[in-house]
């Protein structure tokens, strides 16, 4: 499935209708005096890599499940493709762990959603065999969970979620878990998946040098309340492999980007001081 | 020493020590104590003596037990997922589930003779009282300990509630149902034994192992009682490996509790 591909050149304004808008949404827990996403307005047209950076509790991972329809809003409204958060079956979430369940052999496993959503027998093997073969995992096709790597389970995990064949892929610091070694090259394979199946991501990482090898936009968060300090485009050319991360640009924007990161960070600050 | 072979070769030599150790008791024991711990020899007469009548009693305890056991397995997990779908549900019928455990079964047991008669039915149903709390809590137990993460997962997938019983919280419980049956599977013979013992029959000569040490007693047969409690007691082993073999079976592709099952 192909979507419309958004020029990482041109600003999002201009990239027309968006597909993501959030409009002055807030969020508050009970327990907290602070809330934990202040009024936020932020719109993110098709096709675009967005990654979220910020210091722990700026609302990275609240922002993915407002988005996926798992917390409501306490103000404000989202738009997700035209509808309300959780009720398109156009959006898929990669968590932090790969939550296989243990009990089904890996090709069960990437069928999971598409069980769910019922979807006939013949479809789901179809596009399960097209996601495990898009991880490259299609020889574990009858392995269990643990039987794998974690990087593999990781890769199954992001299996399932493209199985779905999602417009939107929310991804929550999905390699954090892994070595560095694996990490990069996970991220290099997630971006010649998204050559091949243009979908929009929101990226949340801990990673400086993650979020501006993989997006085009890095958004980097203040905590307390959580809000975007700044919006940054990263005008590296795609497709990027091992090389990118050797060229000036790309070691310009990681500086600059680690600054802004610092700057939000309020431990950070002190402990630079 | 491969491990496996000392996994056998460690108890039949404790057996062989206990067995030695009783007999020098026997001869330790004043001759009018020894009756207590009765000769080797004559607890094998006692077999031989009584083989076909043990074996009948084995048959029918062993036959009640394992009906009380299976109607516990079935209501316990109908019980579970009534238990573990609403959280009012459960408020409400946890102290009756309790109670069901602490009824004391010697009360119970006239009662029952009142009601459904003495013999077979009333023991299956006394041993279906001692076995079914562990089931019901440890089933219970793995349907509500899901993984927050496969929660999310399937809360995001808009599972319907009954996808959630059925494909999440079901598998998940596996693990907790099998403990809970190996548990039971200990009780069960047990329960039948005591059952038989209290609310059995011997009209027909169809009885079972309690009523059979009750007249072993009576006649002051001490080796047959010695001998009718080992029976009991392999009883209890033949249903717990039972188990444990099945137990085996559905998890060890997957779960740790039986690790080297891959590969």
């Amino acid at each position: 499935m192909l979507h419309a591909s958004s020029d990482p050149s041109q600003p999002a304004a201009t990239t027309g209708e968006p597909l993501i808008r959030f409009e002055a949404v807030s969020k508050r827990f009970d327990a907290c005096a602070s809330p934990i996403l202040a009024p936020l307005d932020l719109t993110i047209p098709a096709g675009q890599f967005v990654a979220i950076l910020g210091p722990s509790g700026c609302g990275k991972s609240t922002l993915l499940r407002l988005l996926s329809g798992l917390t409501e809003p306490t103000a404000g409204r989202i738009v997700v493709d035209g509808h309300p958060p959780g009720q398109g079956d156009d959006l898929a979430y990669v968590f932090q762990d790969a939550t296989l369940l243990p009990w089904l052999r890996v090709d069960a496993n990437v069928e999971t959603l598409l069980r769910l959503r019922r979807v006939p027998a013949a479809e789901r093997a179809r596009r399960r065999d097209a996601a495990l073969a898009l991880v490259r995992l299609a020889d574990k096709a009858r392995a269990y969970p643990r039987q794998l790597s974690g990087g593999q389970k990781m890769r199954v995990s992001l299996a399932r979620a493209l199985a779905t064949e999602p417009r939107i892929l929310l991804l929550d610091e999905p390699f954090g878990a892994l070595d560095e070694m694996t990490r990069d090259r996970l991220g290099e394979e997630l971006l010649a998946i998204r050559e091949r199946q243009r979908w929009t991501a929101l990226f949340v990482t801990h990673s400086v040098s993650e979020a501006v090898f993989l997006a085009d936009r890095v958004l980097v968060l203040a905590p307390r309340p959580g809000r975007v300090a700044h919006d940054l485009r990263v005008g590296l050319p795609y497709p990027r492999n091992h090389d990118t991360r050797l060229t000036p640009e790309y070691l310009r924007l990681v500086a600059e980007v680690s600054a802004h990161l610092r700057a939000v960070d309020p431990e950070a600050s002190v402990s630079g001081s | 020493m491969s491990p496996r072979l000392l996994r056998w070769l460690l108890p039949l030599l404790l057996a062989a020590l206990l067995l030695a150790g009783w007999q020098a008791l026997h001869h330790a024991l004043p001759p009018e104590r020894r009756f207590l711990f009765p000769d080797l020899p004559r607890l094998g007469e006692a077999f031989r003596l009584h083989g076909a009548t043990l074996l009948a009693a084995t048959r029918y305890t062993a036959l009640a037990a394992l009906g009380g056991f299976a109607l516990s397995a079935v209501v316990s997990v109908a019980v579970s997922l009534l238990l573990a779908s609403s959280g009012l549900v459960r408020i409400a019928l946890y102290p009756y589930l309790m109670a069901l455990q602490m009824v004391p079964v010697i009360i119970v047991a006239p009662i029952l003779i009142l009601w459904v008669g003495p013999g077979a039915p009333s023991v299956v149903i006394i041993t279906f009282l001692i076995t079914f709390f562990p089931l019901v809590v440890n089933t219970t137990q793995g349907l509500l300990s899901v993984d927050r993460a496969h929660l999310d997962l399937f809360r995001m997938g808009r599972a319907a509630p009954w996808q959630e019983m059925l494909l999440l919280r079901a598998p998940a419980a596996l693990p907790y149902f099998f403990t809970g049956l190996r548990i039971s599977a200990i009780l069960a013979p047990i329960g039948a034994l005591t059952a038989d013992y209290l609310v059995g029959t011997s009209s027909g000569g169809r009885s079972g192992l309690g009523i059979t040490a009750l007249l072993f007693s009576a006649r002051n047969e001490i080796p047959a009682l010695y001998a009718t409690a080992l029976v009991g007691c392999a009883l209890g082993f033949v249903l717990v490996a039972a188990v444990s073999g099945l137990s085996w079976l559905v998890l060890h592709r997957w779960h740790d509790s039986h690790a080297g099952g891959d590969k």
